[in-house]
């Protein structure tokens, strides 16, 4: 039964992914309209055949701005995800692999990083950056460097005394070799897991910036600002604020789901009951 | 002992972080508060008035000495008022908030996680395993304006109607009303805090669910769950005496991490709700790029993060005796 259950939450993942990938591809071919053009005459228009998800305030087509708004996520995802891979993942294999002083000092430093609450950590940075889209991005990116520096160190911490790593020094590779050619491999799957789960997490945080305001312009079609920008209708006119409200949580969801999945099935302690 | 002592370091990265932030920003602090267009000379005043021309270090040292031993943050450059004064008149309006959030997610939380562990696998658990997954899912500040769609004849915004006037005594709005026994202030503040306080407890509440339901399942396929079964105990006492306090520690520790996330959701909440408290003035603070508003809302906020995480770890030692044992 669990494992049924199991399966069935990893597909309705991958589909809900798979989903928001299509969009992001397909968000040119298959928009109606111009997702900025805007109509004076066709202010909150409740969904219909000719806009299938409404306007918004003014007027412009709320499936095209949804179906774009999948695109600057995507982007979100992919610079927020690749800036913390980038950074954490090295700081991770250095400490994990070294060890000593240094390593002591750079634990220290995630633990005061951790105590931040996310969010507030990324207003911090943007707080230094000002605001804009693309420094979301960054903020984002970095909060989330020490969750995977320590995920990573933790991964090291186990294979680096097995015998195969000796084994490679012992056959004179310099450290360098040995962390991207022995370890990294060896440690690879929990990073997936952790970047799939930090892309469904990217793309929240990101909107959450973006619904505080600190996204940059109003008329960006990102999820979190088209939220932001017409909450005062959401009583009178709900569909403005569900369309892309359940845009974020969906993706949201799947990323979730699909990264659980992942991690049961690339974990060999659970692989087998899968 | 130790614990409490691993507490300063932590705060005092923590200034050290939020102190250097604000000199990250590109052309200084000065620069960005007034923006690109600032006169030479207009900048020059600022950044003599704010001590922004002194040493780093000397700043920075200036920063902590103020920060720490007077609990001083400097004066708000747009309100010109002392930001501990302004942070002062916020935080209980966060304080409310956030406690009626977390009574609310730790009581259904713990409620529901509890009955879901009763019966593994069976309809109730998977419903509630389901829900708390999506309850994770859903963006703290969609959800407040789901709420708001669904409960129509509930206030949109603000903490009291403007009409009702209470005296403040202990900046929380509904003792105050009940202490001047205004009963259709309490009754009308109630009204307001509701949703705000759904809205932040829908994440915590599904998380404390989870754990509960966890380690809930763990403990009663334990022997002396069956031993008390087997004499014949009330099936209720059974699960409540027996095997929830054999549960408590892990569940504290997730309701004091929680707490964090309550201060963090808190910015977005109030945000939402409009809810005069200290997560609507840093955003405010960052819009504005107000820096010692900012610094003295963020230390403020992860002060008392890390403070009630101790005071769960704390409660934790109280109650499992074997960890006392472990910690010395």
């Amino acid at each position: 039964m669990r494992r049924m259950q199991h399966h069935f939450s990893g597909g309705v993942g991958l589909a809900l992914v798979t989903g928001f990938f299509l969009s992001v591809l397909l968000a040119g071919a298959m928009s109606p309209q111009d997702p900025y053009r805007q109509e004076m005459e066709e202010q909150l228009l409740p969904p219909s055949w000719e806009h299938l998800l409404g306007t918004d305030d003014l007027g412009r087509d709320l499936l095209s701005r949804v179906l774009h708004g999948a695109r600057i996520s995507c982007l979100i995802a992919l610079v927020s995800v690749n800036t913390a891979l980038i950074l954490g993942v090295p700081w991770g294999l250095a400490c994990g692999y070294f060890g000593g002083r240094i390593d002591l000092l750079a634990m220290r430093l995630i633990d005061v990083l951790l105590a931040f609450p996310s969010i507030l950590l990324a207003i911090l940075i943007m707080a230094a950056l000002g605001p804009s889209l693309s420094n979301v991005m960054v903020a984002v990116g970095l909060v989330h460097v020490p969750l995977y520096a320590r995920q990573v160190r933790a991964s090291v911490l186990v294979v680096r005394d097995l015998d195969f790593v000796a084994a490679s020094r012992a056959a004179g590779a310099t450290p360098v070799r040995v962390l991207a050619r022995t370890i990294l491999p060896n440690v690879l799957s929990p990073i997936i897991v952790l970047a799939t789960l930090g892309t469904g997490t990217a793309i929240l945080e990101a909107a959450g910036l973006s619904f505080l305001g600190l996204g940059g312009e109003p008329d960006i079609p990102e999820w979190g600002n088209m939220l932001t920008t017409t909450r005062q209708y959401v009583r009178t006119h709900p569909w403005v604020s569900l369309a892309p409200g359940f845009a974020i949580t969906l993706t949201v969801l799947g990323f979730n789901l699909l990264g659980d999945h992942l991690r049961d099935a690339l974990d060999p302690r659970t692989r087998g009951r899968l | 002992m130790g614990r409490i002592l691993l507490i300063l370091p932590t705060l005092w990265g923590a200034a050290t972080l939020v102190f250097f932030a604000a000199h990250l920003a590109p052309g200084g602090p000065a620069r960005s508060l007034l923006g690109e267009k600032a006169t030479p000379e207009k900048l020059q005043e600022v950044v003599h008035s704010q001590g922004w021309d002194d040493p780093l270090l000397v700043q920075y040292g200036r920063f902590l000495w103020n920060t720490f031993l007077h609990f001083e943050f400097g004066k708000s450059y747009f309100s010109q008022r002392e930001v501990s004064e302004e942070l002062a008149r916020c935080f209980p309006a966060t304080v409310e908030l956030a406690t009626a959030a977390l009574l609310t997610a730790a009581v259904l939380g713990v409620g529901l996680g509890t009955l879901a562990s009763l019966k593994p696998g069976h309809v109730g658990d998977m419903t509630c395993t389901s829900v708390s997954t999506l309850g994770v899912s859903v963006p703290v500040f969609f959800l407040g304006l789901l709420l708001l769609l669904a409960f129509r004849n509930l206030p949109m915004g603000d903490r009291h109607d403007l009409a009702l006037e209470v005296e403040s005594i202990t900046g929380l709005r509904i003792p105050d009303a009940a202490l001047a026994g205004d009963w259709e202030a309490v009754r009308d503040a109630a009204r307001h805090l509701l949703l705000p306080a759904l809205t932040l407890a829908t994440v915590p509440l599904a998380v404390i669910a989870r754990m509960t339901r966890s380690t809930m399942v763990e403990v009663l396929q334990s022997d002396y769950i069956r031993t008390a079964r087997a004499k014949g105990l009330h099936p209720a006492r059974v699960v409540l005496v027996h095997a929830l306090p054999n549960a408590a520690v892990p569940i504290i520790t997730v309701v004091g991490l929680q707490f964090g996330y309550l201060l963090a959701g808190a910015v977005l909440t109030e945000s939402i709700f409009n809810w005069p408290g200290l997560g609507r003035y840093l955003t405010e603070a960052v819009h504005n790029r107000d820096f010692h508003a900012v610094q003295g809302a963020t230390l403020l906020t992860v002060s008392v993060f890390l403070l009630v995480n101790l005071a769960a770890d704390i409660a934790c030692l109280w109650l499992d005796p074997r960890l006392r044992k472990e910690f010395r």
